[in-house]
Order: C-alpha cells, then structure tokens, then sequence
C-alpha cells in the first residue's frame, strides 16, 4: 500500500491569512450546536467573522491587544469567538482544562500570567477569587442575562466592538504564539505549551490534506486540548466546512443523528460509544442476530477481498447513525476489532497520532493509505527519525517551548528535533507503529493520560506506604481498557501487628481522601498490597516493568 | 430512591447488586458514557439538569440520594 497525492486545500501560515479568506464564506454555517431543547443554534461565517472582529476591537479598545486571555468553559461557539478573538487583537489564548479541581484551575490561569478570564456561569465562582486578588484584570462571562451573574458578558463586548470604527490588523508572523494549551508532564505540574500561529495552522491543515471526511463534521472534544482546539475548530474554517460542537456527553448520540455529519473527529472511547448504539438500536429492532450473521460472513470473506454483505450493513449504519462515515480517531490506542469492525459498517477509522507539543499532529491513516494497527504516515513538511527506539520529530508542527520553562523544554528538545519519549518504528512503506512508552503515562480508552508519578507523590505521604507504584490495570475485556490502580508496598514498622485486611482498609480511606482531590479520570481505583518490596535501579527508582 | 437507582442503572447497563455503598467505577466498572446516560435517565425521571462538575463529585449510590435530598429534587 503506497502513498499518494495529498488532497487540495488551503494552506495558512497565519490567522490573519486564514480569516481574511473565511469573510468568503458568508452565509454558509460554521458552528452548529444543540441545546438541551435539541434547537439549533447557527453562526454562519459572516456571523462568526463579525463577532470574533468585534471582540478583536473592543480588546484593542480596552488596551487588552495582546493579553493572555484565558478561556475557562466547556465547548461553546462563545469559547470559538474568546479564542480567534483574542489571537486577531494579538493576544494569546489560554485554554484552561475545565476537568481539573478548582485549585488547578486557578493555578493554570496565573502559571499562564493570565490578564483575563472568559468564563461559563459553571467557573464564575471558581475564577472570582482571582479577580478578588487581584491576579486577573476582568472576569467575563460567557452568558448574559442573569445568567451573568453581574459579570460583564462576552456578548457585550462583542457588540461594543462592532460599533467601533476598524482598526488595521495586528501584525503577527507566523512564529508568533497564538495559544498556551496544558498537557500533563511528567512531574506533578501540568505544563504549559506555547504553540504559533504556524504550529496550530500546520496541524490543523495536515488532517484535512492528508484524508477526506467531507465538509460536515462533528465533535465532542474539548476545545483546551490542542486535539480539539486544531483538528475540529481550525480545520473546520480552513475548508470552509460545518463544524457541530457537543459539550456533553449526555446529548452526544441524539445530535450526532440531529447533526447527520459526514465525519466524526474522536478518541477510541467514542469509537465505541457509536459502535455499541449501532448495536443497543439493532436488538431494540430484533435484527441483531441477523446483522451478527451478516458482519461475521463480511469479516470472514472481506480476508479474500471479497465485500460480502456490505451493502446491508451500511443500509443499517445509515439508517441508524445516518451517513457518518468517517472517524479520524486519536489519543489513545485503538482497539482492531473495533477498527475492522466499523469499516465493515461502512465506516473508515483513520487511526492518528499525535502530541500536544506538536500541535498535535505528527501522522495519520488515510482515505487509501491505511494500515491496521498503525498511526499513520507522517504529515507533510516533518521529518522523522528514531533514537535508540524513540520518535524524534522535526517540522512546523513543533512546539515554541514551554512557557517560563526553558529547562523542562529543553529536556525535551534536541536543537530543532523534539523527543516524543514513544518508542516506535517505521516499516518500509513509511507506516508508523508505536510500540510503547519512555515516558510512563498511562492512557485512557478516552484519551486521557495519567502521570503516575503525580499521584504516587500523594500517595507517598501515607505514613504507612513505604513504596507505591500507579499503573494502568487492565479494565473489561479489551487491552486498552485500562483503570489506575496502585501497588503498594506498606512500611513493615508502620504496619507492625496489622493484618492485611486493616492494612487495606487503612490504606483505601486514606486512598479515598487523596481520590476527593483528583479529576475523576486520575481516581485510584484498585489498590493491591505487595509482601515483598519492589525491584529497583541503581538510583533507586522502581523498576516498573519488571515486577 | 435504591430501587429507582438499582432501576436506572439496570435499564441502562444491565448490572445489577447496587447498594448505597456501590461505587459507579470501581464497583460496576462503568465509563463516562455509561455515567452519562444514567444521568440522563435521572434527568429525565426528576426533570431536572444536574451540572457536569456536580456529577463527578457522586462517587457512590449514597452520594447520589444524598444529592436528589439535599437539593429538594422531588418526583416529576
């Protein structure tokens, strides 16, 4: 299976470049969202160019042009308009992950020197107390109304800035950052990466020359994750196409049918989640014994490349999912059998890779260059190279650097070559196989990560717990479902005279408090009590895979 | 409230043996989806949206009754 042509689209080095043509688009949808009513809510490119100038202005104005805006709200068109806003007055957009307990999400908006907050009601009070202190300058509210809660309403300024005469684009070059986006390291601090106009823009357009899912597409990831931020909000105003947006998971199957996209961008999680609707609607209908027979028949024959059956499985998806028929999955590992399975329904998974130092996106299956089990080929313009097994990466879609952090960034960078810390290698059709990882993060099926290390520092201070390791333990039925747990070794003095029952009783109350402080994602969920204490290397670090 | 919950959580994912001890991950092993639409059905029982950030801090079936009486939700 060789490479082959990259599809024609636009190709951006800056926002200015990608707006001015976006104005083209006019009345053609952008942005779709459903509330819980299921109506529709539309910003259509003349609308969305006009509100993101407006606040452009009205920044400018208030002497606010190149702030770092933080934007702390779950997926919302308000979110959108904050984001290209703030980088059209020169500013840097900082996306706050919302999932972090109030505390973190106060110490990313400082760590980021934040002047400015834009905040969904949900986070006014968590932010408040920074605007009381002094640390922010004005607290904004994505809502109006009452819902505003007194605060001043992103609305607002928007419509104070389209009153205002234009002014001239800020000049901005393409190495210029445009974003501050999180990522957990591998220390107890997140970190905070500076990615360039270039960097989001090179991202944003390599998913969409690289495959074709159409013009409508829909998401449920979280704008502050640059997955999200690049491959769903940039991409979408790249082409020209209609992005529906999904802020909550409760609602993310009925606008999936109300949306009736052409492609979905996804983690695995998702994958599965319209996998198993396929199939909880089938057996509602009585069909599923029917459509096991069929699919078992099409993975059997489909070996000889033979489609046996294809046409009635599609004619299912169709009538039950509509005509997505594209995933472009990423951040986690995903599952083959899923994989085949859903291309036998019609719907091609493109299995990507990517970090969010590299803005994210280092490669990708295609339309017709795809390899089961592999992440891809690499995106255009980068280059790849493998030392002692690791990823090295080199290209536009790399980082500027973490923010204030010049060492931990150059932990990471070789000259122009940034160390993913994944091993992996290439075969000779330029497929890239990830085959583990140097760093020890532990993946969720969703696509979240877990550094170990954080939560073994707090579990650490148990007096009772001599040595702790937090791993990912294998969860259901599949190898990438994974759930945290911890092996603990407990201190022999502390634990004098205890059985192990009071032991693991002891410690599970203590595990409970520390678990209260956490994102449900990074919650300890089984713990096992080792009689023997771990191996370890010279320096004394536990040997973590060899047990 | 047990026996709507033990209902819910049934309809929804087909296991059974809830307590007010049970742990929704640990216990029942349920991902976000699954969390979400027993939410959902919750939501739809007591016409009432319950916040995202109110969701994760419910870590047990207790946790759950405990919230519906504390916030007064009352039958629909």
């Amino acid at each position: 299976m060789k490479n082959y042509p990259y599809y024609d689209v636009p190709r951006y080095e800056t926002f200015l470049q990608m707006m001015n043509v976006a104005k083209k688009y006019g009345d053609k949808p952008a942005f779709v969202w459903y509330d819980r009513q299921q109506e529709q809510h539309t910003l259509t490119y003349t609308q969305l160019c006009k509100q993101v100038d407006g606040l452009k202005e009205q920044l400018l104005a208030m002497g606010l042009g190149g702030c770092h805006l933080a934007i702390v709200s779950e997926n919302s068109l308000e979110w959108i308009v904050a984001f290209l806003g703030t980088v059209m007055a020169g500013g840097i957009a900082v996306c706050v992950d919302i999932e972090q307990s109030d505390d973190t999400i106060r110490q990313l908006i400082c760590q980021a020197d934040s002047d400015i907050v834009v905040a969904s009601p949900t986070f006014h009070a968590i932010c408040a107390p920074l605007l009381a202190d002094g640390k922010i300058k004005k607290l904004i509210s994505t809502a109006t109304g009452p819902r505003a809660e007194g605060y001043e309403s992103l609305d607002d300024l928007v419509a104070q800035g389209c009153a205002l005469p234009p002014t001239p684009p800020v000049p901005k070059t393409k190495d210029d950052v445009a974003a501050i986006v999180f990522t957990s390291g591998t220390t107890s601090k997140a970190k905070p990466v500076m990615l360039s106009q270039l960097n989001i823009q090179h991202s944003a357009t390599s998913t969409i020359t690289m495959t074709d899912h159409g013009y409508k597409y829909f998401s449920a990831l979280p704008f502050y994750h640059s997955y999200g931020l690049s491959c769903t909000i940039v991409n979408t105003i790249v082409k020209g196409g209609t992005l529906t947006l999904n802020s909550d998971l409760r609602t993310m199957m009925r606008d999936i049918k109300l949306a009736q996209p052409d492609s979905a961008v996804a983690v695995p999680l998702m994958c599965e989640a319209l996998y198993n609707m396929l199939w909880m609607v089938l057996e509602k209908q009585g069909k599923a014994d029917e459509m096991r027979a069929v699919l078992k028949r099409y993975r059997t024959f489909s070996r000889f490349g033979l489609h046996i059956g294809q046409k009635k499985l599609i004619a299912a998806k169709n009538a039950i999912l509509g005509p997505i028929h594209v995933l472009i999955s990423g951040g986690a590992h995903l599952d083959l059998e899923l994989w085949q399975n859903l291309n036998a329904f019609g719907i091609g998974v493109y299995q990507g890779y990517g970090i969010t130092e590299c803005s994210p996106m280092i490669a990708t299956n295609r339309n017709k260059a795809c390899r089961l089990g592999s992440v891809g080929l690499l995106v255009p313009l980068c280059e790849l190279k493998t030392v002692d097994g690791e990823i090295w990466i080199k290209g536009p879609n790399i980082m500027k650097g973490y923010y204030k952090d010049p060492e931990s960034t150059a932990e990471v960078m070789d000259g122009d070559w940034f160390k993913t810390g994944d091993l992996g290698y290439v075969d000779k059709d330029g497929f890239i196989f990830i085959t583990g990882r140097i760093k020890n993060l532990i993946v969720l099926k969703n696509g979240k990560k877990i550094s170990p290390e954080k939560i073994e520092e707090l579990i650490g201070h148990i007096p009772m717990v001599k040595d702790v390791m937090v791993y990912g333990a294998a969860s259901g039925t599949s190898t990438d479902d994974v759930k945290p747990a911890a092996s603990i070794y407990p201190d022999p003095q502390q634990t004098q005279g205890m059985s192990s029952y009071e032991i693991l009783e002891h410690l599970q109350t203590e595990i409970n408090k520390i678990n209260a402080t956490l994102p449900v994602y990074q919650q300890v969920q089984m713990i096992n009590i080792r009689e023997k204490e771990f191996n370890k290397t010279a320096s004394k670090k536990i040997k973590r895979y060899d047990l | 409230m047990l026996e709507l919950i033990q209902q819910i959580v049934f309809n929804v994912t087909g296991k059974t043996g809830v307590t007010p001890e049970t742990d929704f991950i640990q216990d029942l092993e349920l991902n976000s989806f699954d969390i979400m639409n027993i939410v959902s059905a919750f939501e739809d029982h007591f016409n009432y949206t319950i916040p995202n950030r109110d969701i994760w801090k419910m870590k047990v079936v207790q946790d759950v009754i405990d919230y519906i009486r504390d916030k007064g939700i009352a039958d629909s």
